[in-house]
């Protein structure tokens, strides 16, 4: 039990509730996550992957249940103790990898370090190594609309990285790849487990979930964890 | 540098700037105080009103004593037609007891 | 993780500020400039106006009690010298002085003057002797012609002698109408200081009995009165008797006088209204698109930051220091142009609106008017509401769920 690094406890998500758009995203939905593993979330779209996702993730609160991540209960938390929660231990890489499109590489990387008071000379030291690691040193001052679908991949990886976070949740990341720039990922994903980190990915490619590198598949179907 | 470094420098430049104007400002002070014994003797040797900033008109020259008509006195019908006029404001004397405008009388 | 001091967290949100206005550097700028032109045209009409009635005010209480015209036909006229004893009677009057005033426009030059006469050897006795540039003062041994004429010499204004310069007349001056036999030469015994110059520059100030000939006012009529009252409290009363008595007389006092400055450049004129309405519309379109709420790009990288892990209260400084840079900027950059083009540049172009077509052209050297609370009006009125419109919508952003983010593209 000790190994336990991520853990959901019957969560429910509802949106808008009491609304008649009411719709229930995720239902009595619980993992647990042994640290350091490779976990990929599996489902057709619309399953709710994607919101049992954000709840680990602490973007938002379950309607029920509980989210514990190492062994805090995030989703009791008042909102800024879990924001700080979010910044101090997770990694998040969007689907649609959410850079600001007008800032260059180096500035999208180190965003999430502006509120924690980190002087720009510590913040690209840091960025320089990730740069570096994810192939990336030459597009530095490049703004990121200006590169490709891979590259702002990379950059999304290493924003998700700047805090040293323990935890790395991908969303779909496959969706804008093809199956080259796929396997450049999971390539990059096997470095990174190999270093410690916990990865949760959610996807519907098999690719991704019969990768020999993933340890523990779950199932989500319309809410509802299968396996 | 960084963006910080050069709001900072901006905001020393306007410190300057202000403190150049409050100097200005300081200095033109005191000429006017030394100017006011002068310009106190020459309204007592003259007395009449106003300043000569503008001598287009009677109206606008000596503003303070003229009347609300004074404009329309030579043709009723016509339009206050120097540039001046635009800048001046009709002259208020709605407050007073003494009656000026019109001459409206009182028993 | 190691986090930094406050003082280097702040440093970053400014930096992250700039760095967000410089990314939507052409819309910024334009904001920029409405703001700048709207503070700097607001703060010189002010200015101007704030010094201009500053200055007519500070001599304003040496102004004469009251002062009486005749009034027929709707027209200012002439007074009668049968009015003097009977205004001299009523009690509480000291004295009354009869005055000789008017105008002379001298076609060649296009310029009007404006003629005072009084004796002139007042003005060489006392304190009054300081007021003035003495020159070309004849001197009886040398030129018995002049001294024998004392009746005709005067003293002009800085701008009336600048002007009679131009023409070689600025020794002795020649006044002539056409309905005249013959024109009447002045000797010009002095100039005013320039110390008094918004005051004397298109004066002539001739001795009495020479300004009546250039006048053409009969012996016993005189332009107006003026009337000394010792007891300020009776000033009021004297003047209201002195138009019961004589209802054609139109009686003005000191404090009409004065209540005429306070007003006489209303900076809500139609003048300052018209010149500014293009920049005060540009400015509210301004507020209203901003208050209307955020562009999908901005809300959008409210929810990125969000999602990053940004709180909201440095989401909302980040806005906030936007905001009060962009508006402080220029409120400030505004008011101290206006102070700039208003007392060092003496106004060019605004001045003429207030010079009109006078043909004698004073230095507009103004007195400086700057209340620190028109100041803090202006930056009130400015800054608070681009602010409230900045912050605002951001926070209604902000507070949502950054897992909105996660869906959007």
């Amino acid at each position: 039990m000790s190994n336990l690094i991520v853990e959901t406890i019957n969560v429910t998500k509802t949106y808008n509730l009491g609304k008649p758009n009411e719709v229930t995203a995720v239902k009595d939905a619980s993992l647990q996550i042994n640290a350091g593993s490779l976990v990929v979330l599996k489902g057709p779209s619309g399953s709710g992957k994607t919101t049992l996702l954000s709840l680990i993730g602490c973007q938002t609160k379950p309607t029920r249940g509980e989210v514990i991540i190492l062994g805090k209960k995030v989703s009791k938390l008042p909102e800024k103790f879990m924001n700080l929660h979010k910044r101090n231990h997770i990694g998040f890489i969007f689907q649609h990898f959410q850079l600001i499109a007008g800032m260059s590489v180096l500035d999208n990387i180190v965003l999430p370090l502006i509120p924690e008071g980190i002087s720009p000379k510590e913040r690209s030291k840091r960025a320089d190594q990730l740069l570096e690691q994810f192939d990336l040193a030459h597009r530095r001052q490049f703004k990121v609309s200006h590169l490709s679908g891979g590259e702002q991949q990379r950059v999304a990886i290493a924003r998700a990285l700047i805090n040293n976070a323990g935890i790395l949740l991908a969303d779909e990341p496959s969706a804008h790849l093809d199956s080259r720039l796929t396997s450049d990922f999971l390539d990059h994903v096997k470095q990174l487990k190999r270093s410690g980190h916990t990865i949760l990915i959610t996807s519907h490619d098999p690719i991704i979930y019969q990768h020999p590198a993933v340890d523990q598949v779950f199932e989500i179907k319309d809410g509802q964890m299968i396996s | 540098m960084r963006y910080a470094s050069w709001l900072a420098i901006v905001m020393v430049a306007f410190c300057l700037w202000s403190g150049l104007e409050y100097r200005h400002f300081h200095k033109r002070l005191l000429e006017t105080e030394q100017q006011l014994k002068l310009r106190r003797q020459f309204q007592k040797a003259v007395g009449l009103p106003n300043l000569a900033i503008t001598s287009a008109a009677r109206y606008l020259r000596h503003y303070s004593i003229t009347d609300l008509t004074t404009p329309f006195q030579d043709y009723p019908a016509s339009l206050d037609h120097f540039p001046a006029g635009f800048a001046f404001g009709p002259p208020d004397y709605s407050d007073m007891p003494s009656p000026i405008v019109f001459g409206k009388l009182e028993k | 993780m190691i986090s930094g001091s406050w003082f280097e967290r702040q440093k970053n949100i400014i930096d992250y500020s700039l760095q967000s206005l410089l990314r939507r550097r052409s819309k910024n700028i334009l904001i920029l400039i409405i703001f700048i032109v709207l503070v700097f045209a607001v703060s010189s009409i002010l200015f101007i106006t704030g010094s201009l009635t500053q200055e007519m005010m500070i001599t304003s209480n040496d102004l004469p009690d009251i002062t009486v015209q005749r009034i027929l036909g709707g027209r200012q006229v002439n007074v009668l010298s049968s009015y003097l004893p009977e205004i001299e009677k009523i009690p509480g009057v000291e004295a009354v002085e009869t005055r000789v005033w008017g105008y002379f426009y001298l076609a060649s030059l296009q310029a009007n003057f404006t003629i005072y006469g009084m004796d002139l050897n007042l003005l060489e006795e006392g304190e009054y002797r300081k007021i003035v540039n003495w020159k070309n003062v004849p001197d009886p041994a040398e030129n018995q012609i002049l001294s024998s004429r004392p009746d005709f010499r005067m003293i002009i204004g800085q701008g009336v002698f600048e002007l009679l310069k131009d023409i070689q007349m600025e020794k002795a001056f020649l006044f002539y109408q056409p309905t005249w036999q013959k024109p009447i030469p002045f000797d010009i015994i002095g100039t005013f200081k320039t110390e008094t110059e918004l005051q004397s520059n298109d004066m002539m100030i001739l001795q009495t009995e020479g300004a009546r000939r250039v006048l053409e006012l009969p012996p016993d009529e005189f332009s107006d009165l003026v009337v000394h009252v010792p007891n300020p409290e009776e000033i009021e009363n004297i003047a209201l008797k002195i138009h019961r008595y004589f209802p054609e007389l139109r009686t003005i006092t000191r404090a009409q006088i004065q209540n005429t400055y306070a007003t006489v450049f209303n900076w809500k004129s139609a003048f300052v209204l018209s010149s500014l309405l293009v920049a005060i519309f540009a400015f509210l379109i301004l507020i209203w698109d901003k208050a209307s709420g955020l562009s999908p790009e901005e809300k959008r990288e409210i929810g990125i930051l969000k999602a990053i892990g940004w709180d909201t209260d440095v989401v909302l400084s980040v806005k906030f220091w936007e905001g009060l840079i962009l508006s402080g900027i220029s409120s400030l950059a505004g008011i101290l142009l206006a102070y700039a083009y208003i007392y060092w540049l003496r106004a060019p172009g605004l001045r003429e609106i207030f010079i009109g077509w006078s043909t004698i052209y004073p230095s507009f050297k103004l007195m400086p008017d700057v209340d620190p609370k028109f100041l803090l009006l202006i930056i009130t009125i400015s800054v608070v509401p681009y602010l409230a419109v900045t912050v605002f919508p951001a926070w209604k952003a902000a507070i949502t769920d950054p897992d909105a983010i996660m869906r959007n593209i």
